[in-house]
């Protein structure tokens, strides 16, 4: 676990599968992407961070604890906004900015 | 398989850190034509692909390069090339104004200095910086990206005059041809079995994709390689396997047992000790460990919470689905061992202009030996010298008088290798046929076992050893056995077989070093105090199949 697509969403554009530093991701016969190699995923969000449509996005493993979460991401120039979907219905939303550089 | 031939002056192995910045250096300091070839595209591969949160080089006010050489060299117990340290030392303050010039964001106070972590590092917001790294080397005119291209063996025929390897996606057989090749292709992970399970096996700290690749065709060729032994074992964070020194360094907190009690005095504060001690800790029942974080306030977790999304994603998620660091200390835990030149001083023997002993064959980066806490601004100043090394070597040295009949035997060898394995399913259909991931589970379950992984807390014997050296040696006549479907089942295929040569390798070093230089990190239960005898290097190489292991002299400044 680590990277899910969501295929009613995915346009199928490509940039999630190009972008991939361990090419772990293609597309099916309907071409739609999807974790082909799910098991190799870093979890790095390169794709959550290039998809256009919030169609690929994290998912927590059962073993790391909580009762399950999600987390999407979409990117514009130096701003990225991060959306968290805990189990319980909760949304926590972040903004980070890449002009802005980490306190600690 | 169809044949690409594609001539360049120069080809980079790899556009991660180090080659990227070598490229954006040769793109800016002479004609000659380069190319960057990597297996995935460079915005966004290798070790930054997710982001970093520090420069974790960098000389501030009052120190001087000299100072970064004598702690590198005290934290390796002195297994370091003090001479390779030292002119990295002396670029790290350059390669940092530099890439902030290119847009790298960097924390500064209200005069406009930079805000330090300690005396060596700087906070900065780096999501950005592989993206930042790509757009320099696409401005440079005389700089080609080849991209999704896995690199398996050099072209040599003496000197080092290109590389073969195929398109993941397309099928193609790559032929590069060059004058003289920089090897950048990071260290090896995925060698022992790892911290998660089979679906999560990925989560890990160490760039899963960079698989030795370097070392191998390196190791194949007969280059001389230096210090596999002293492995890295990182402290991270247990299961996301994210780094800990954001809340480390950043935030201050202290690695406490699961009494509250600061064990980290006890053990001592280099690297190796720290995690030492934690497996010590654990092992005596004082377990788990972790770094104090409660009572942290709410302003102070969402910046935490906010400068790992810009590095490690995952550990964010866990936090917000879980508890955060103000209501729970964050539990910590050691990674499976990697090698990985740019931590510790194992990779390649290279001379001062960063020259393997191979003509024409540079390294820069986590492949390169010798200079352990290289981190970001070390593999972009070792990037730029080995780039000035080429352009000197292509300039005095090179020869072009190629040995063409032993070069197209080598480039046939090559593509029937490919087009062997990808043939192979017909071939040996009914027959023995294994999934290559099955014999890589094999292989990082008897590194566990028999040469000092988690399982026996990193602690190995001569007789285990000798059984993992064998077993090593079975797997590798299984390679022949693996079930090939397509090009991505090649490139799983040609990644096992990195990731055994080199774990032969590293086998041997640990072998020969008859004492414990570093707790955790090379640990040899029959020898487990130091010895003055081993103030030596264990440099090795391999010919026609065998590995030779030599000590080398100290050098220092
Ligand atoms: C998770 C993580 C966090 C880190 N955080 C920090 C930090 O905060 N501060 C800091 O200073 N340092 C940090 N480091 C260390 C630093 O990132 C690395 O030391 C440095 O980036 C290594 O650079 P490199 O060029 O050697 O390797 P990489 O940048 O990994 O480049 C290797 C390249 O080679 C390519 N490649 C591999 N094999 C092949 C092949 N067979 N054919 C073609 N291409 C290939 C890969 O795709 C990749 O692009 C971190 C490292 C990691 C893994
Ligand atoms: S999270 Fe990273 S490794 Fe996983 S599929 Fe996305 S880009 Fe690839
Ligand atoms: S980036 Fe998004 S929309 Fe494009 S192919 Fe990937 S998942 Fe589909």
């Amino acid at each position: 676990m680590g990277a899910v697509t969501d295929r009613a969403k995915c346009i199928g554009c490509g940039r999630c599968i190009d972008v991939c530093p361990g090419n772990v991701i293609r597309k099916d016969e309907q071409g739609k992407a999807y974790l082909k190699y799910e098991s190799d995923c870093w979890s790095c969000a390169a794709c959550v961070k290039e998809c256009p449509m919030k169609a690929i996005y994290l998912r927590l493993p059962p073993e790391y604890g909580g009762t399950g979460a999600d987390m999407y991401a979409r990117k514009n120039k130096n701003i990225t906004t991060w959306e968290i979907v805990r189990a319980d219905g909760e949304v926590i939303r972040y903004t980070t900015d890449t002009e802005e550089a980490n306190k600690y | 398989m169809e044949k690409k031939i594609i001539k360049t002056d120069i080809l980079i192995i790899g556009g991660g850190t180090a080659g990227c910045y070598a490229a954006i250096y040769l793109g800016e300091n002479c004609n000659y034509s380069v190319a960057v070839v990597d297996k995935a595209a460079i915005k966004r591969s290798g070790c930054l692909s997710a982001g970093v949160n520090a420069l974790n080089a960098y000389i501030t006010e009052g120190h001087q390069p000299i100072d970064y050489v004598e702690y590198a060299s005290k934290d390796a117990e002195g297994i370091v090339r003090e001479d390779l340290l030292l002119d990295i030392s002396e670029r790290l303050n350059k390669v940092t104004h530099d890439m902030e010039n290119r847009g790298l964001t960097i924390l500064k106070d209200e005069k406009g200095n930079y805000v330090s972590r300690g005396w060596r590092n700087l906070k900065i917001n780096g999501e950005n910086i592989k993206p930042l790294l790509a757009k320099e080397v696409l401005k440079q005119k005389n700089v080609k990206v080849y991209e999704h291209i896995n690199i398996t063996d050099l072209r040599s025929d003496g000197s080092v005059r290109g590389a073969y390897g195929f398109g993941i996606n397309d099928g193609v057989f790559y032929e590069f041809k060059s004058k003289a090749v920089l090897i950048a292709t990071g260290g090896a992970s995925g060698l022992y079995r790892p911290n998660n399970p089979e679906g999560q096996a990925h989560q890990m700290w160490y760039s899963p994709f960079n698989t030795g690749a370097g070392y191998c065709m390196g190791i194949i060729s007969g280059a001389e390689m230096t210090t596999f032994e002293m492995r890295f074992i990182a402290l991270r964070c247990k299961d996301t396997i994210a780094p800990t020194g954001t809340i480390a360094q950043g935030a201050g907190a202290k690695q406490v047992n699961s009494f509250g009690e600061i064990y980290e005095d006890k053990y001592g504060l280099t690297t190796s000790q720290r995690l030492w001690g934690t497996v010590t800790e654990n092992s005596e029942g004082r377990g788990p460990c972790y770094l104090k974080t409660t009572g942290i306030d709410k302003e102070k977790e969402n910046e935490l919470l906010k400068a790992y999304l810009n590095m490690a994603p995952m550990q964010t998620l866990k936090w917000a689905a879980t508890k955060g660091p103000s209501e729970k200390d964050v539990e910590i835990e050691g990674t499976e061992p990697y090698v990985v030149g740019g931590h510790t001083a194992s990779g390649f023997w290279v001379d001062n202009k960063r020259m393997t002993t191979l003509k024409g064959l540079f390294a820069a980066g986590d492949v390169a030996g010798g200079a352990p806490q290289k981190y970001v601004t070390g593999a972009l100043a070792e990037g730029e010298i080995a780039a000035e090394g080429i352009i000197e070597y292509i300039e005095k040295e090179y020869d072009d008088k190629e040995n063409e009949g032993l070069l197209s035997g080598l480039s046939n060898t090559c593509k029937e290798g490919y087009e062997k394995g990808l043939k192979r399913k017909s071939v040996l259909e009914g027959t023995r046929r294994y999934r290559v991931r099955d014999l890589e589970r094999a292989m990082q379950k008897i590194m566990d076992e028999y040469a000092g992984g988690i399982k026996t807390d990193y602690k190995y014997t001569v007789h285990g050893l000798d059984i993992a050296d064998e077993r090593i040696g079975e797997l590798s006549k299984m390679l022949d056995y693996t079930d090939i479907n397509d090009t991505h089942d090649l490139l799983e295929l040609y990644e096992l077989r990195e990731r055994l040569v080199v774990a032969r390798v590293l086998i041997a070093h640990l072998k020969v070093r008859e004492e414990t230089r570093w707790h955790s990190f090379q640990e040899n239960a029959d020898h487990p105090e130091k010895s003055p005898e081993f103030d030596c290097y264990i440099n090795s190489y391999m010919k026609d199949g065998r590995i030779t292991v030599i000590k080398r002299k100290l050098v220092k400044v």
